[in-house]
């Protein structure tokens, strides 16, 4: 797909959003929630002690109060629809052509962990809180893509092997 | 006007489907711009791809000059849109962490669920790692919340951080972004590996494309304020059919009864004169004047979205006049004390014994609950109740609904 159609469909699914809801689209919020609900579930305890988890946890919050999750979920079913239609469907590991499997996932794993940390505290990700927070111009937006563009690049230099 | 689920257009019992199928749409934009292969991802930083910066950027300038258009035309009110409001320094750490993850991952969140779907290992490994990141984050909350507390942006716009009026800010944006995917184009023409050459690129053809951008950024530029309100008047007859029927009136027990028992998030708008307001009004009143009720500060208060406003005047001719100009405005949720102030402290306060033949149960129920009100009225209980409610005269606009974010 040309990648100025495809921005000009999410720009236009993101403004469909605001309209219909009044937010924007986000991932990582959907992670938090699945998170909780397990922390919760072996731990009730623990995370009633805990004001991270407290106010999504408990016997009288259910994760699937959250529009959230239900996002994730049409992401999930949407990614793999087009990935059908495109013929693009399994089991694959994508990496540089100068490192193996087991180095390719061990970053991975570690990408996710810094990604899981780091949208916590922007209190979102690439989508909830860069994408969706320039559409409504506010500064937040915009200095969340600028943190996550900029030392990307700048990471990039010392990381060349991973991906070229 | 929207949002619409907010303003309660849209049922909200539809919140749900409708926002999995907007996730639906998400995940097929994501996997179809081929975001769910990670080298391509990551080519926006090694300069080989750079369907990141292209997908991202049109994506946002698209919704943003949408906003401010369906803002001019009143289709949507801006100040109910969810942002997310946090400290600058968290921000910029989160941000930075993030950036670090996203090169060394190859996804973000977004991304590795599209790419998960399809069956991408490295996505669903980058998935897990996410939870044990959500999870470290949350074990160790004590020590990084308020870790990085400075500068608190409470929904602060971006062109006010950097003193630029909006449309000058936006026609920069638009600008910006449009050399920054003449400078792409160029940058992957140069790739010598052909390997690694995007498969869609195409450099040339998009001349109508950039000049209808850049008529687009320069109206952005010089748009005036807005020239029309964004309230959507009613129609003459609609509001003369409303009239005509009972619906709008509240009896003097329903009144009482909201306000003794708050079964309603009421608000009661007393439009007498501020003189008569100061000698004597009901429990949690708030004044707005007859002749001001078309003051633009007020048409928030006259908009109650969430809850219900009570018009009240001494004899309820002129609070039944401003409900027909507030209806006319196209305020929802505005009602008329029947018979007024007098009425009500007859009713209420003056209530005549029901003849003792009478049988009928009503009429005695009636008779107790105005007693039992006038007491609680007179004993200054009611007061009390309201006093927790802090009503005020809003000067200044008020949130109607808060929009909880996700992300």
């Amino acid at each position: 797909m040309n990648p100025y159609l495809a921005g000009v469909s999410l720009g236009l699914l993101l403004l469909a959003t605001f309209y219909i809801a009044g937010h924007g689209l986000g991932a990582s919020g959907a992670v938090k929630q699945f998170t909780v609900a397990a922390v919760d579930e072996v731990a009730p305890a623990h995370t009633a002690d805990n004001s991270f988890y407290a106010p999504y946890a408990g016997e009288d919050y259910s994760m699937w109060d959250n529009w959230i999750v239900f996002m994730f979920m049409g992401m999930v079913i949407g990614g793999f629809i087009s990935g059908a239609v495109s013929d693009r469907l399994g089991f694959k590991i994508e990496k540089g052509p100068r490192i193996g499997n087991a180095t390719r996932l061990l970053f991975a794993l570690t990408g996710g962990v810094l990604f899981g940390i780091g949208s916590q505290l922007a209190k979102g990700c690439t989508s909830g809180a860069a994408l969706s927070g320039m559409a409504a111009l506010s500064a937040s937006g915009f200095i969340a893509m600028l943190a996550i563009f900029g030392v990307g690049f700048i990471v990039s230099i010392f990381f060349k092997r991973l991906w070229k | 006007m929207g949002p619409l689920i907010p303003y309660g257009i849209i049922n909200p019992e539809w919140t749900m489907p409708i926002i999995f199928l907007i996730g639906l749409g998400f995940g097929m934009i994501l996997e179809q711009a081929g975001f769910s292969s990670s080298r391509k991802l990551v080519g926006t930083f090694f300069g080989y791809d750079f369907v990141v910066l292209k997908v991202f950027f049109t994506a946002a300038i698209t919704a943003i000059i949408g906003i401010i258009f369906m803002d001019f035309f009143g289709l949507l009110d801006t100040s109910v849109i969810f942002v997310h409001s946090n400290f600058l320094n968290s921000t910029l750490v989160g941000g930075a962490i993030m950036g670090v993850g996203f090169l060394l991952g190859g996804f973000c969140p977004g991304t590795s669920v599209a790419a998960g779907s399809i069956g991408k290992v490295d996505a669903l490994v980058f998935i897990g790692g996410l939870f044990i990141g959500v999870f470290i984050f949350g074990e160790f909350y004590g020590t990084f919340d308020g870790l990085f507390s400075g500068h608190y942006f409470d929904r602060e716009k971006i062109y006010t951080l950097i003193g630029l009026d909006k449309g000058t800010f936006v026609f920069w944006l638009i600008i910006i972004a449009l050399f920054a995917f003449a400078i792409a184009g160029f940058l992957e023409s140069k790739v010598s590996n052909e390997a690694l050459k995007p498969a869609d690129v195409k450099y040339e053809g998009y001349g109508l494309e950039v000049l209808l951008l850049f008529a687009i950024a320069v109206t952005i530029a010089f748009m005036p304020g807005k020239s029309v309100n964004t309230f959507n008047e009613l129609d003459e007859s609609k509001v003369y059919q409303k009239s005509l029927n009972d619906a709008h009136r509240v009896s003097s027990e329903e009144l009482a009864f909201n306000i003794l028992h708050e079964v309603d998030d009421i608000n009661i708008i007393d439009v007498r004169s501020e003189a008569d307001f100061n000698q004597f009004h009901l429990p949690g009143a708030i004044n707005i004047p007859y002749p001001e009720i078309t003051k633009a500060q007020f048409a928030e208060t006259f908009n109650n979205i969430m809850g219900k406003n009570i018009l009240v005047s001494n004899g309820g001719v002129t609070a039944e006049k401003a409900w027909l100009i507030v209806t006319r405005m196209g305020f929802q949720h505005n009602y008329v004390l029947n018979g007024g102030l007098n009425k009500f402290i007859n009713d209420i306060f003056y209530a005549p014994k029901p003849d003792p033949d009478v049988i009928k149960m009503e009429i005695h129920h009636q008779y107790r609950f105005r007693q039992r009100a006038a007491k609680v009225f007179k004993e200054g209980e009611a007061k009390k109740i309201v006093s927790d409610k802090k009503v005020e005269v809003p000067q200044k606009k008020q949130q109607p609904v808060q929009i909880s974010g996700g992300c």
